[in-house]
């Protein structure tokens, strides 16, 4: 009596839950009848789940067999939880997607809380905002109303920081030392998120910062620039295969910062040394690889293959761009397939051991 | 500006908004009755719904379901002593003890009244606060928000009723599990224990689950009884005494509310620590202070009246500056960019009529959600009174789904039934909780504030800004009151004392000290070996912890030495006193359960292992007909499924034998 009870509920039980259990292996599309889940790996209500669920929301008329996709977020250890999740627990029947901000600097400085290799994920899309970096303008005596002002006349200003290891640091970091000189800055790290920064910035606590599109336009546009509190020095630059340095299309009119430097060295000037290797480094990974769509190591490549071409199609749907302009108030520039896969193998498959052993000792350095 | 007033006025009553604010308040009454979903998860929920709607009509939706959240989360607060939402946590003390008097409904009538009335004059000291936002704001930086938390320490006093050493002690132990993941200076982990999961600290939801609401469910299943300990006629009073009571306080409730509505404000502040400063003040400022903790209404009073009247004070830095000061006002953020609104200036002139349709609508959703359940809450206290082999199943249900909510993994539920042992464990050893709680909550904000504080303005200067000044005195003074007062009751025999247990177990309690004497211990030790920024706060935590415990131990130790000798048997007389050992086999019982529905969810997923225990439960220990326990264990499923994997979305663990997708 006690199995038999036990049995039909148990079967009841299963019968409600599991409708996506049994998969046919026919010639039918790999996503059809399927329900795919978009993993986010900070908590609600951040940036990355945000734009996580618009491209969600977009994405499944443009994957054969139109799936229902459903987002959910799984925050911790700075988005390393849901990373080691689903490299590691998630089945790799495609039907997990990451959808990450990926940190790549703990990769390089194997940071103990990351148990995979991002080139071991398999690499489907990323879409990266533009950082931009501003300053208030009574920083420095008559004020700073261009970047021209800022490498003559800005000193002892200091910069608000996340955290050491933080890639938002560590570039911050590096530009400003290259620019203006580490002597002529203070590093103040330690605010838990870009929040209470924009706080600081209006209580004059810090008076330097680097933030994204979305960020910038949502804050410090209306409340800092418009009203004259700061002024937008530049753009972090996006570099290219064929070595140049491009601006953001969605700031055509804000100069990068390698343009900045060399309005102060020279037109011809470049810098150089390990800060800028290191710099260049991180902007090639950060400047084009931002949010990233990845799946488990061995998942099916119909899986990839279909949601490749999805993110290759909803990038040009209307409907999409709209919804996605209207939230995060730019165009998204994305990358698809191989064209990423290749940035990550050159960057994280063979990092300089001298650009690590610097990255260590800076890092260390940054926390003093 | 009357213009604007009224205009915003209408954008809320005109439909299709007073239809979205009505639904949004429905929805945001079930967010806040449930622990472990909150209004930051709705808003999360609801805010791809708005995308397409107008502003007005989208703003009453999610500002309707968000006022209220702070309202139904008494109910579990009240009937379970679960926190329904972090900013509930506070009202556990009081209003527990009163459901357990029999007073449920009371707490009930209390506490909405005040929700409703604190969210009026939220939204109120919004509206008149708007000209002259930016000084009350900008006027706090780092180092007065470490003052605050120096002073937010002082309430520990408050909190610990007649034993200052183990409340303390109890704060550094909260202060210690804050520190657990990278530190805010650098990249190195601490005290990770090479789990991944711990490496951004302990979530607060499976952690005050475990602490609070284990303990209930244990003490509930062992003891049998229902959650009220006397009979329903012998309770006079209800729900029209209790909002009585709301009126009768309302100098506290007034006081209350500006304290909610200030730490609203304040970003990076908000709902974790509100309902603790409410709560504080209401006994610091109380004459006699004899009830609190045993079920004195003003404790419910004080916190239910401080968290709704923090939303109207959470918005003003988000509406006039663009500052969230909590992840919830980050997705409303969201929602104005998202509708053509940008904060700061334009919030202020030219779409003012926007902003006081927010004021109207917190206002009204207040009020209406309120009413809602004051219509319901006679109904619902009765849950009080049931058998408690009816209420622990459902509680199990809530709690633990609740604490999965937090990152849809299982560390969430081992880390929640660790510290449902701790959380046992302190309440019969006498070893306060609430303090702890403050410790955690306060540890990160303090020590992200002292650290900046330290790099921006030097090691010295920063105590002689003037707010800074005036709140270090004001702690200064508290502690020095709270000496005095405690010195003078200790003459006169009359110690307050919060109380979590009736039968204080000394060797449970003595022991747990020396352990944790132990850990504390451990975690200075291994400080020592990082750099001194990343080491130093561990230092300046743990040092104090070793004094303070063996300060505990010395006076716990010198009572067990005194029944030790006086008795024939000493060590078996400690034994038969000890509760714990003497629920030990109950309590085993029940967390061992718990532990079975981890492993048979890793076989079959949550759906099969809760369902599942709740059959087991009903039979084995309530004794129950097959068919009674088979339709509790169906709706229950029916409710993982609709209410948990349908409505909310979670993501289920991906079990060996079955894909829930």
């Amino acid at each position: 009596m006690l199995i038999k009870v036990t049995s039909m509920f148990a079967a009841l039980i299963v019968a409600i839950f599991s409708t996506a259990v049994v998969s046919t292996a026919d010639a039918r599309p790999f996503y059809k009848g399927k329900r795919v889940i978009f993993l986010g790996n900070y908590p609600a209500g951040g940036a990355n789940s945000t734009e996580g669920r618009i491209f969600a929301a977009h994405i499944a008329k443009h994957i054969p067999g139109k799936p229902k996709i459903i987002f959910r977020d799984m925050g911790g250890a700075g988005g390393l939880v849901a990373t080691n999740y689903l490299a590691e627990a998630a089945r790799p029947n495609g039907m997990t997607v990451g959808f990450f901000t990926w940190n790549p600097v703990a990769q390089v400085l194997k940071d103990p809380g990351l148990r995979v290799n991002y080139p071991d994920l398999q690499f489907v899309a990323a879409a990266a905002p533009p950082v931009i970096c501003y300053i208030r303008k009574d920083a420095a005596p008559g004020g700073i109303n261009s970047p021209q002002d800022f490498f003559k006349k800005a000193r002892g200003f200091k910069f608000g920081g996340l955290r050491t290891t933080s890639t938002h640091d560590l570039k911050g970091r590096l530009s400003l030392d290259l620019l203006i000189g580490p002597e002529n800055y203070k590093t103040v790290t330690g605010y838990r998120g870009f929040t209470p920064i924009f706080a600081a910035i209006h209580q004059n606590e810090v008076q330097y910062h680097t933030t994204s599109i979305p960020g910038y336009r949502r804050v410090v546009e209306p409340t800092m620039e418009k009203p004259g509190l700061v002024k937008v020095l530049y753009q972090y630059e996006t570099p290219t295969v064929d070595g140049r340095y491009l601006r953001s299309p969605n700031l055509p009119n804000l100069p990068t910062w390698l343009e900045v430097y060399k309005m102060k060295n020279g037109k011809d000037a470049m810098p150089s040394g390990m800060r800028w290797k290191t710099l260049k480094f991180l902007n090639t990974l950060n400047s084009q690889l931002f949010r990233m769509v990845f799946l488990p190591p061995k998942a099916p490549k119909a899986a990839l293959k279909a949601l490749r071409t999805a993110f290759s199609k909803v990038i040009k749907d209307k409907a999409f761009l709209a919804a996605y302009k209207k939230a995060i108030k730019a165009k998204p520039a994305v990358i698809v397939g191989k064209k990423g896969e290749a940035i990550i193998n050159s960057t994280l498959k063979n990092v300089d051991p001298k650009m690590v052993a610097f990255l260590k000792k800076y890092v260390k350095a940054g926390g003093k | 500006m009357l213009e604007a007033v009224l205009n915003g006025l209408w954008l809320v009553v005109q439909w299709p908004a007073i239809g979205y604010l009505v639904l949004g308040v429905l929805i945001g009454l079930y967010f806040g009755a449930i622990p472990g979903l909150s209004g930051l998860v709705g808003l999360a929920i609801l805010l791809p719904f708005t995308f397409l709607m107008d502003p007005a009509p989208a703003f009453a939706f999610l500002l309707g379901m968000f006022a209220v959240t702070t309202t139904s989360d008494t109910l579990a607060s009240v009937l379970l002593g679960v926190p329904g939402t972090a900013a509930s946590q506070a009202t556990i003390l009081d209003g527990y003890p009163l459901a357990m008097k029999g007073e449920a409904d009371r707490a009930f009538g209390a506490a909405f009244t005040v929700s409703a009335l604190g969210g009026v004059l939220g939204a109120v000291a919004l509206a008149v606060s708007i000209p002259v936002v930016k000084p009350l704001i900008f006027s706090f930086a780092k180092p007065e928000f470490f003052a605050l938390g120096v002073l937010g320490l002082t309430m520990i006093g408050s909190l610990s009723g007649g034993n200052m050493v183990k409340g303390l002690f109890a704060a550094l132990i909260g202060l210690l599990i804050s520190m657990v993941g990278y530190s805010l200076t650098g990249g190195v982990p601490r005290y990770w224990l090479g789990a991944t999961y711990l490496l951004e600290g302990i979530p607060i939801v499976p952690m005050v689950l475990g602490l609070f609401a284990v303990p209930e469910v244990i003490e509930l299943a062992v003891r049998n009884t229902s959650i009220s300990r006397v009979p329903r006629d012998s309770v006079s009073g209800g729900m029209k005494q209790g909002i009585g009571d709301a009126f009768k306080n309302w100098w506290l409730f007034l006081r209350s509310s500006a304290i909610g509505i200030y730490i609203g404000m304040l970003p990076g502040l908000g709902g974790v620590i509100v309902d603790w400063i409410a709560y504080g003040h209401a006994v610091q400022s109380a004459k006699d202070k004899s009830q609190f903790g045993k079920g004195d209404i003003r404790g419910v009073i004080a916190p239910e009246s401080a968290n709704n009247a923090m939303k109207g004070g959470a918005l003003m830095p988000t509406v006039a500056f663009g500052i969230p000061g909590s992840p919830a006002m980050a997705i409303l953020l969201g929602a104005f960019v998202i509708q053509g609104f940008m904060p700061g200036m334009q919030m202020l002139t030219t779409k003012l009529d926007v902003t006081f349709s927010m004021v109207w609508t917190l206002a009204i959703a207040n009020v209406l959600g309120a009413v809602l359940l004051l219509i319901w809450a006679k109904q619902i206290a009765k849950i009080t009174f049931l058998p408690s082999h009816l209420i622990v199943p459902a509680v199990v249900l809530f709690v633990m789904m609740g604490a999965w909510m937090s990152s849809n993994t299982l560390s969430d539920w081992w880390s929640m039934l660790a510290f449902g042992i701790i959380g046992y464990w302190m309440k019969q050893g006498g070893v306060p909780r609430p303090p702890l709680i403050l410790g955690f909550v306060l540890g990160p904000i303090m020590e992200s504030a002292l650290y900046v504080t330290y790099q921006a303005y030097g090691p010295i200067s920063w105590i002689f800004r003037p707010i800074c000044l005036v709140i270090l005195i004001l702690a200064i003074m508290t502690i020095a009151v709270t000496a005095l007062r405690a010195r003078r009751q200790s003459k006169e025999g009359s110690t307050v004392k919060i109380q979590e247990t009736q039968n204080e177990d000394q060797l449970a309690g003595f022991v747990f000290i020396f352990l944790m004497v132990a850990v504390f211990f451990l975690a200075g030790w291994q400080s020592l070996g990082w750099d001194r920024a990343t080491g130093q706060f561990p230092i300046v935590v743990c040092v104090p912890a070793v004094l303070l415990g063996l300060l505990a131990l010395y006076r716990d130790g010198l009572g067990i030495k005194n029944v030790y000798q006086t008795s024939k048997n000493g060590l078996r007389t400690l034994a038969a006193r000890s509760v714990v050992i003497k629920e030990l086999p109950g309590a085993s019982l029940l967390l061992g359960s718990l532990a079975c529905i981890v492993g048979i969810t890793v076989l079959f997923g949550q759906a099969i292992a809760i369902p599942l225990f709740i059959l087991g439960y009903l039979i084995v220990r309530g004794k129950t007909t097959w068919h009674f326990a088979l339709s509790y264990a169906v709706i229950s499923g029916l409710i993982l499924y609709f209410m948990f994997g349908e409505l909310i979305g979670i993501l289920w663990y991906p079990s060996i034998f079955i894909d829930y997708g």
